[in-house]
């Protein structure tokens, strides 16, 4: 048994979310609180942008409930840079104690689920989770330089620039988390870096809401 | 309040320790499931080695709580390299669902903490918390090329060679997590990735402090007040920082990156890394915890979540410390 039955049906409170340009002229643009005009969000580094769309998505999270930062008993956040530093730096803008959580692009998911297990025990009233990612950062991380223009295999995915995050806590909404299953680590032998699709689709994580 | 009481008691049963050569000259030699001869665990890589090291203290912490692998039904674990390799490898090898985490250091804590806060709700029954680090791989990763030869500075650190994991489950031993307070991010400025002890030592105080208010208790509750890898020169800022706050805890304190080596030379402050926490409470702590020579222990592992981008970039060390409170019941 991997699934988690939340009995006391922790609610999401409210949300934040930030996305780029390219982002916004799709389906979310009129969803998001913020579309970004200028990727860098006006920072020096695409690190630094990327950290400061993730800091706006728990401020804009923490703004669009009831509560202020103080009603916020913890941070559950991760995010695809090295040691995660997006998040750790997004963390250090704020009071509450911090979990960082890493799951490559299954973190959304991981954080709302650590978040809700914890809100269900009681063990804490309400808690952010928020994860993001922004494609230059990404992209000159795991791939190769922007400023080089490799051409891409079209089995491949974008990377998006944006970030979003949650508010869940123990009443306060008609949108609960019911269930949580955890993912178990599944390797079908695919080597092919542009071809997380294969990769990952035998892998399910899901999450009840 | 930033610490969660766990009324039912979480325990752990069973613990897995390995680690290199010169970690086991010191203090924990005696006391580890595997002393490696070869620090390349007859892999090809260091970082395949760092797995294969992080699987066996699962494995084994498994084998020794007199489970097998069925019996588990979470593992939660992270470590030091880019996109934590080490445990989403290592959990590969495993039946059973994983929960990456990333606190640097700390991770041996964080994932302690979570693993107790889920058996304790009784959302599943026994989990396995491990973490690991592996000297060569940490140092070509977040510092030099090992052929390169760079002279190390006095107030550095050696990353420790190591893994430890344990089992929680609801009953099954008289050792018990009682407590265990989440960390805040805490950056005092430091930008010296080779002082890793004076950037950690702010955000380790801050936490310990937290505990003691939240828990209403005094240092000398804790018959040791143990650090995760602050070395000697952090673990005296440590008594330093809180000293000022009106908190004693210069009898009562230890710190495992100080004490895991038997002599200093090049390891200067002592060890690092999230192994070296994690070796040392999963077997010489665990050992004298079964043996009742201590009751009371508060776990405080410490990390710093710096990545070589974000220094590269000019940005100062945040850091984090998680507090884990396990007591004789």
């Amino acid at each position: 048994m991997n699934t988690v039955e939340f009995q006391n049906k922790p609610r999401i409170l409210s949300t934040g979310t930030v996305a780029g340009p390219k982002e916004c002229a799709g389906i979310v643009g009129k969803y998001v609180d913020k579309c970004l005009v200028d990727d860098r969000f006006g920072e020096s580094t695409y690190e630094k942008a990327e950290c400061k769309m993730l800091a706006y998505a728990i401020s804009k999270t923490i703004e669009n409930s009831p509560f202020d930062e103080k009603g916020v008993d913890m941070l559950i956040s991760g995010d695809l840079l090295n040691q995660i530093i997006s998040a750790s730096f997004a963390a250090r803008d704020f009071t509450m104690p911090f979990l960082g959580v890493y799951s490559a692009c299954s973190t959304m998911s991981e954080s709302m689920a650590i978040a809700a297990a914890f809100v269900n025990a009681g063990y804490v009233k309400r808690v952010v989770a928020a994860t993001g990612s922004h494609f230059s950062s990404a992209e000159r991380q795991y791939r190769y330089p922007l400023e080089l223009g490799n051409t891409r295999p079209p089995q491949a995915q974008w990377t998006v620039t944006g970030a979003g995050g949650v508010m869940i806590a123990d009443a306060g909404s008609d949108v609960a988390i019911t269930h949580a299953t955890f993912g178990k680590v599944v390797d079908f032998g695919i080597t092919d870096v542009n071809n997380m699709g294969a990769a990952m689709a035998p892998d399910i994580g899901i999450i009840g809401i | 309040m930033n610490t969660i009481f766990f009324e039912n008691n979480p325990r752990i049963v069973g613990t897995g320790t390995i680690a290199g050569p010169k970690e086991c000259a010191g203090v924990i030699g005696k006391y580890v499931d595997k002393t490696l001869t070869d620090d390349m665990f007859g892999e090809s890589t260091y970082e395949k080695a760092e797995c294969k090291m992080l699987s066996y203290a699962i494995s084994k912490a498994i084998e020794n709580a007199g489970m097998t692998e069925k019996d588990i039904d979470l593992l939660i674990s992270g470590d030091l390299l880019n996109q934590i390799i080490s445990a989403s490898f290592a959990a590969r090898d495993f039946d059973f669902p994983f929960l990456g985490v990333y606190g640097a250091c700390s991770t041996m804590a964080e994932s302690m903490a979570v693993a107790a806060s889920f058996v304790n709700a009784k959302y599943y029954k026994n989990i396995v918390a491990a973490t690991g680090s592996h000297f060569s791989s940490a140092e070509r990763q977040y510092r030099y090329p090992l052929e390169l030869g760079n002279t190390r500075p006095p107030q550095a650190q050696w990353t420790v060679t190591g893994s430890g994991g344990c089992v929680i489950a609801p009953t099954g031993s008289h050792i018990a997590i009682t407590s265990a307070t989440i960390g805040k991010v805490v950056d005092y400025g430091i930008t010296d990735v080779n002082n890793l002890g004076a950037a950690m030592s702010p955000s380790c105080a801050s936490s310990l402090l937290e505990h003691l208010k939240d828990t209403g208790r005094e240092p000398d509750y804790y018959d040791l007040i143990v650090t995760g890898d602050l070395g000697a020169l952090g673990s005296r800022i440590l008594k330093d920082l809180t000293w000022e706050k009106g908190c004693d805890i210069a009898k009562n304190h230890v710190d495992c990156g100080e004490i895991i080596y038997n002599v200093i030379e090049d390891e200067f402050q002592g060890g690092s890394g999230a192994g070296c926490s994690a070796t040392v409470f999963n077997s010489y702590l665990m050992d004298k915890l079964k043996r009742r020579e201590l009751n009371k222990i508060l776990f405080i592992a410490t990390g710093a979540l710096l990545s070589t981008v974000s220094s590269g970039q000019g940005e100062s060390i945040p850091c984090i410390s998680h507090a884990v409170a396990i007591e004789n019941v």
